[in-house]
């Protein structure tokens, strides 16, 4: 008897449960239609949720991501002292490239004052460092600690300090998020030097981004300079992003000169956008929006009349 | 364990929810990959499914759809669909498996590919019909190998460390396991 009463109750805790496990599973179906709907609202609520709890993380996060970084270093160089001398000589070898680069400035500066061409102003920027990365290697993505309260915004490009790493998409208050080059979704038009060629740069998971949209890929070889082009207002025009290569199946790729293996600092560049000319000079042509003076005989009469009457 | 079953289970889901904390916190951290060009197993899930094969009671529903939906929104995924689907095979498994009885070892990770296998199969499904972007069908499929294969260090931890274990049969009539 006791053994049927406790049956009963059993079952009817079971109904209960399906229940609320029916709500359960109609609860999280509804998160997803409401993701694919109206996807805005959602990555706010989840960059919001981020940017609430990593911070608070960041204290363990740190030293462990640092002491693997130091545990790498040590495996990759055999010995410090080994180290040391190869920092020693690339050292020499970058003083010689920052003499030489001073030179170029210098020369390109007095090229540009003949020509009186005005030069876009420094860009400045913010730097961040990288917290986490999104954990997949099918999307590209990192975490910065720098938000909104720094001044980060979306859409900004951020750079490693050699070449360009990726792009801001989805700023919290103090957590940001970077896209990289090589994630599928990113696409950024470049030029190609020094043909001079428009380009666009389109990531597809791998370490070594394609160049799609050549108008003649004749003109282009290994080695050839990757900057980006400015097109479209997407970026700032002339951040170096890496190297033409030829991939194992033949097509053109780039080899970036940022170091994915080893992002630690980025830095966002401040981009204002490009200035819009959105009217004629007056000079030529006519003056928008009057209608053409009276230069060849009478116009036919307007549309708007004909409906009129 | 404590004569008190409710602390029992409160305990070990506290305990289950610090874990997958753990495992989290782990696929978040800008560390090399273990193997180059192969995902990162899923430990969270390795750790579920070995929950659930000997203590479902531990685990209730709401529990488990709230921790994978917190790992989709961490980990930048369609939020609500891992979870969905995580939920639906656990209580797939539950459903089949009330009073776990002890399984060979080796059956058991046939089990578990075969789960696996059905979660990122599901998932991948559910991505191409909704045309959610996500890479090609072979690309996600090698987080099936990675994922068996942390399985045994996942369940070594539950069952040595953690003491989770499948109840011995009562004497007298045999009851589900109330989950």
């Amino acid at each position: 008897m006791a053994h049927q009463d406790a049956d009963k109750v059993s079952d009817q805790f079971r109904l209960i449960r399906r229940v609320v496990l029916g709500l359960i599973m109609f609860a999280l179906l509804l998160i997803l239609l409401v993701w694919r709907i109206d996807s805005p609202r959602v990555e706010r609520m989840r960059t919001e949720l981020i940017d609430a709890t990593l911070p608070k993380f960041e204290w363990a996060m740190v030293p462990v991501s640092s002491f693997m970084r130091m545990v790498g270093d040590f495996q990759s160089y055999r010995n410090i002292y080994e180290q040391n001398q190869q920092l020693r000589r690339e050292l020499q070898q970058m003083k010689e490239w920052k003499e030489a680069a001073i030179q170029l400035e210098q020369k390109n500066a007095r090229l540009l004052d003949l020509n009186n061409v005005r030069l876009d102003p420094k860009l400045t920027y913010v730097t961040g460092r990288v917290v986490a990365d999104s954990g997949s290697p099918f999307r590209q993505s990192v975490l910065m600690n720098i938000g909104t309260r720094d001044g980060v915004r979306d859409g900004w490009a951020a750079i490693d300090g050699i070449g360009l790493v990726g792009r801001v998409s989805g700023v919290g208050a103090e957590t940001s998020r970077v896209i990289l080059l090589s994630d599928p979704a990113s696409a950024v038009p470049v030029t190609i030097q020094p043909s001079g060629q428009k380009a666009m740069l389109i990531g597809d998971n791998s370490n070594f981004p394609l160049i799609d949209f050549i108008e003649s890929s004749d003109d282009v070889r290994p080695g050839d300079r990757v900057i980006t082009s400015g097109d479209g207002e997407v970026f700032p025009a002339d951040l170096l992003i890496g190297q033409v290569a030829q991939g194992a199946d033949r097509r053109l790729r780039v080899r970036l000169a940022a170091d994915y293996e080893r992002l630690e600092f980025l830095r966002v560049l401040r981009h204002r956008g490009q200035e819009r000319i959105d009217e004629n000079g007056g000079l030529v042509g006519w003056p928008d929006p009057e209608p053409p003076r009276e230069m060849f005989g009478p116009f036919l009469p307007q549309p708007e009349a004909k409906a009129d009457g | 364990m404590a004569d008190n079953r409710l602390l029992d289970r409160v305990i070990h889901g506290l305990i289950y929810v610090g874990l997958c904390g753990c495992a989290l916190f782990m696929r978040l951290l800008p560390l090399p990959p273990i193997l180059p060009t192969m995902p990162a197993p899923e430990l969270m899930l390795c750790l579920t499914l070995a929950w659930m094969l000997r203590r479902p009671d531990y685990l209730p529903a709401w529990l488990i759809a709230l921790m994978f939906l917190l790992s989709d929104f961490f980990l930048y995924r369609p939020p609500g669909l891992n979870a969905l689907i995580v939920t639906g095979v656990c209580t797939f498994v539950r459903s089949r498996n009330p009073a776990p009885r002890p399984m060979p070892f080796m059956i058991e990770i046939a089990l578990i590919t075969v789960l696996v296998l059905a979660v990122v199969t599901i998932n991948w499904l559910a991505q191409a019909v909704l045309f959610i972007q996500h890479p090609s069908y072979w690309r996600t499929m090698a987080v099936v190998p990675m994922t068996v294969l942390a399985y045994p260090f996942v369940l070594a931890l539950s069952h040595y460390v953690i003491g989770i274990r499948r109840l011995k049969p009562r004497y007298g009539r045999i009851r589900g396991l109330r989950a």
